[in-house]
């Protein structure tokens, strides 16, 4: 499309967006190679008189950071297995078979979505606490499963109604049972935008902090916890925060960058219609 | 597409974990939140735990000194935060729509507060307005619009108001491309015909597009009040809901109960009272908006 660009409806709001999503994290960068010192200072410079690594390496060296970031892995990742297959299964029978629920599953699935994690949180810690899991990466899972499930039954049912049916009617011509034709024909073809989808529910598990917060303690403890514990109420140490907080988010952004356009598909593709 | 008469049972089987699993941890707990919320049931006095009927949703209602602040604070947050996100949203898709050199890169970089962790969001921004040390003080002496700095997150008239900022600025890319998707939805041929009888862009943007992502409107609206009235993280890494009540929500202040004083059956009481309360609000507006055709009104 080609059309006139003006500089007070166009470029003027483009570079203030940009300026805003970019700065805090320009800042926060800047901060972490500023010396302890330098951060505190009345004296003030944007830019660091002399830039320095100490932060990370006092992060990495001195504080249980790249346990913390192991926690978050291991947890994010075993909560995307779980979601991966049970959703793919659910998605599954949503999209290719027609029966008396449903449509009232679909609901369902959605409404479990936007149970408030508060409501939650309570229930969840008394039971952990009862069958002693409370503290283990396990307890963590089951609470991230309760919104990464029903996200990804809702996205995975979407992706799927894409996929032509007749290419399966075609392999069952063939002889393929059901099981054949999930794993030779769907899963396939389906492999981009799940990728994508469950890239997303790793990056939520990965930035996760309410159930976190609550259910960890300093052995089990993840990444966004950790982070915000360098905020003691009487030292809030800005060096740890801001060289932890750049370590935290660079994996999550390089992972969206790559999967995103596929992600954006699945969303925007509404898998509640239909 | 199957449509074979008799009783097929393997889309039951298919769906069988994932019911099992949501009823296990989603239904149960949903439950037992409501069973909790009738006792008196305090973690650090497990002897002192009995039955109270409504007692804990009475002392909530009618003498609890946080409850009524947190319930004002709640209306502001979620309702300026999305209001302000719809906004701006609809003013970045309609930049973003267009084309231009660099719209990719442009276009992953404006989504990136969308997976960065709410602590992260929390701590940046509190870094930024930091009282002492905050660069946004700095960057307002610079241009004269103020002489002292600014304690803005400890001070209870701007607190609530720097953490709606950053929850904006957190959600303005989920609604931006929910709304971009629709926008590029819109037949073209609309706008062409539109423009052969000379109607402005200004008049094609609220006849043509606007009713044309009305529905993707609807239900975007609908999940970020959701998300927003659900949020915790932000305002807890700032503030903890201080100073005073000033920035406490209800989300905040059932975190409060449970993670601080550990008070479980009041904390359930006042989780189930916002949920109550949330419900009703979507299911107002799902009535109100029913014309639009929003994805549950469908």
């Amino acid at each position: 499309m080609k059309e006139r660009k003006s500089i007070w409806t166009f470029y003027i709001p483009l570079v203030f967006f940009l300026v805003v999503v970019l700065f805090p994290f320009a800042w926060i960068f800047l901060t972490s190679l500023k010396e302890e010192k330098e951060m505190f200072s009345a004296d003030f410079h944007f830019l660091p008189l002399s830039p320095t690594l100490n932060s990370y390496r006092e992060l990495f060296e001195k504080t249980d950071f790249l346990h913390n970031m192991w926690n978050s892995l291991v947890v994010s990742f075993a909560t995307v297995l779980i979601a991966g297959v049970v959703s793919f299964l659910a998605g599954y029978a949503l999209s290719r078979y027609r029966f008396k629920m449903r449509n009232g599953l679909m609901y369902f699935f959605l409404l479990l979505y936007l149970v408030p994690s508060t409501l939650l949180l309570i229930p969840l810690y008394t039971i952990f606490n009862t069958i002693g899991i409370l503290h283990t990466q396990l307890c963590l899972i089951i609470a991230y499963s309760t919104y990464s499930i029903p996200y990804a039954v809702w996205l995975t049912t979407g992706f799927i109604n894409q996929v032509p049916f007749e290419l399966e009617e075609a392999a069952a011509l063939d002889g393929c049972n059901l099981f054949q034709r999930m794993t030779k024909i769907v899963l396939p073809l389906l492999r981009p935008a799940m990728v994508a989808s469950l890239s997303f529910i790793f990056i939520t598990s990965w930035n996760e902090y309410t159930y976190a917060n609550m259910f960890t303690n300093k052995e089990s403890r993840t990444v966004t916890v950790a982070l915000s514990n360098f905020m003691s109420q009487y030292n809030i140490r800005w060096d740890l925060i801001t060289a932890g907080g750049i370590i935290v988010v660079i994996p999550v952004v390089i992972m969206f960058v790559i999967v995103q356009k596929d992600l954006i598909a699945g969303l925007t593709a509404g898998g509640v219609k239909g | 597409m199957k449509s074979k008469k008799k009783f097929e049972y393997q889309p039951y089987l298919l769906l069988a974990p994932a019911i099992l699993i949501v009823v296990l941890i989603i239904g149960y707990p949903v439950v037992r939140a409501v069973v909790l919320s009738l006792y008196k049931y305090n973690l650090t006095d497990l002897q002192g735990v009995e039955f109270v009927g409504l007692q804990n949703y009475i002392d909530i209602l009618t003498n609890d000194p946080a409850f009524w602040p947190a319930f004002k604070n709640t209306v502001i947050w979620v309702g300026v935060t999305v209001a302000a996100q719809l906004l701006l949203s609809l003013l970045l898709a309609n930049i973003l729509n267009k084309a231009f050199f660099g719209r990719g890169l442009v276009r992953s970089i404006v989504l990136i507060p969308w997976v960065t962790p709410c602590v992260l969001i929390s701590l940046m921004w509190a870094w930024i307005f930091n009282g002492n040390y905050g660069v946004m003080n700095e960057i307002l002496k610079r241009l004269h619009i103020i002489s002292e700095n600014i304690a803005w997150i400890a001070q209870p008239d701007t607190a609530l108001w720097i953490q709606i900022l950053a929850m904006i600025w957190q959600g303005i890319p989920f609604f931006t491309i929910m709304i971009l998707a629709a926008m590029q939805s819109v037949p073209r041929e609309l706008y062409e015909s539109a423009s052969v009888d000379g109607a402005s862009r200004i008049k094609q943007y609220f006849h043509i597009t606007l009713p044309g992502i009305a529905s993707t409107i609807v239900s975007t609206v609908m999940i970020r009040l959701i998300w927003v009235f659900n949020n915790v993280d932000i305002i807890y890494t700032m503030t903890g809901g201080g100073p005073g009540y000033s920035s406490l929500t209800l989300s905040v202040y059932t975190y409060q109960q449970a993670q601080k004083s550990m008070k479980f059956g009041y904390g359930s009481a006042v989780a189930i009272i916002g949920a109550v309360f949330m419900s009703a609000v979507i299911f107002i507006y799902l009535r109100l908006t029913r014309e639009q055709g929003g994805m549950i009104s469908k």
